[in-house]
């Protein structure tokens, strides 16, 4: 019979929570691009309900941390800006959900 | 515990996706115009309306949403899966699409030429079914289901007409009217609700 993980370790499992991806809006960003291929700063803006200013920093953490790609390409003559879910983000939004479920899981 | 995320979540947020898109009435105004367009010209002349729709559907549709839609709700590209799903929808539904448009334009000119006689009095019927399954077809390509209500406006018209022994072009120009003001105020309302944004990036 398997034992089970004492409380305390299922607790200290939260520290190592992935800070970038637990805070809400990234989350919620990170949720938002998962859902699609590729959007640009006016879907995410519309979808999130986050200010300009407030997109712009966590897109630049994001980005920073290679969880998401900005790819600026070309509408005809018209430029366009996508921004993607990284392979890596997605991993990190994955791990991020395990744990939670993990520790959640043994609560009421 | 529920599944948090997956793919449950992200279709939802998917289907949310495609609904804001659409949700500027344009893809209703286009159509309301059709169908009330169509109703005003002789039945064996469509060929010369809808052809050309669906041509200017093509060319002006992208340009009309890079130029109203996306500055207010942005844009997304779907999921590889959902793109392959819809290429599959249209492969199929526009070879349907025109092959039942020959046979019901070939099947009006035959009766006009006396055939079918036991067939003449259910032909509108049989044009207002056509008609709804294109919408139907529309609102599961589209995730809109407003056009299944549409659809089915369409097909009551037309059943209308048969019962009531009346004209089946005027409730299909009805039908055509009702479908275009919804189409116009949902764009009235969306362009009032969400004014352009300017992306960070261009």
């Amino acid at each position: 019979m398997a034992r089970e993980e004492p409380a305390a370790d299922r607790g200290r499992g939260l520290l190592k929570l992935d800070r970038l991806v637990h805070e809400p809006a990234r989350h919620l960003i990170l949720d938002l691009l998962e859902a699609v291929e590729g959007a640009d700063f006016v879907f995410l803006l519309h979808h999130s309900g986050l200010t300009r200013g407030n997109l712009s920093s966590h897109l630049a953490k994001l980005e920073e941390a290679g969880y998401v790609e900005v790819q600026k390409t070309f509408a005809g003559k018209v430029p366009r800006t996508v921004l993607r879910l990284t392979s890596a983000g997605r991993e990190a939004l994955h791990r991020y959900r395990a744990q939670m479920r993990t520790f959640m899981s043994h609560r009421p | 515990m529920a599944k948090m995320g997956t793919s449950e979540g992200a279709g939802g947020i998917e289907r949310r996706a495609f609904w804001s898109y659409h949700r500027d009435g344009l893809v209703d105004l286009f159509a309301g115009l059709l169908l009330a367009l169509s109703a005003l010209v002789r039945p064996d002349h469509l060929w010369w309306v809808w052809n050309p729709a669906g041509l200017a559907l093509i060319l002006g549709g992208p340009l009309l949403k890079r130029r109203i839609t996306e500055p207010r709700v942005g844009l997304f590209v779907p999921r590889e899966a959902t793109r392959d799903q819809d290429a599959l929808r249209i492969g199929c539904l526009v070879p349907a699409g025109l092959v039942a448009e020959v046979a019901l334009i070939g099947l009006l000119v035959s009766m006009r030429a006396g055939r079918f006689p036991a067939l003449a009095p259910w032909f509108p019927l049989l044009a207002g079914a056509a008609l709804a399954a294109v919408l139907a077809a529309l609102s599961g390509l589209l995730r809109l289901k407003r056009f299944l209500a549409y659809g089915a406006l369409v097909f009551a018209a037309f059943l209308l007409a048969r019962f009531t022994g009346t004209s089946p072009r005027s409730w299909a120009f009805g039908a055509g009217c009702a479908i275009t003001l919804c189409g116009l105020l949902l764009l009235v309302t969306f362009l009032s609700r969400y004014p352009p944004q300017e992306s960070v990036n261009g």
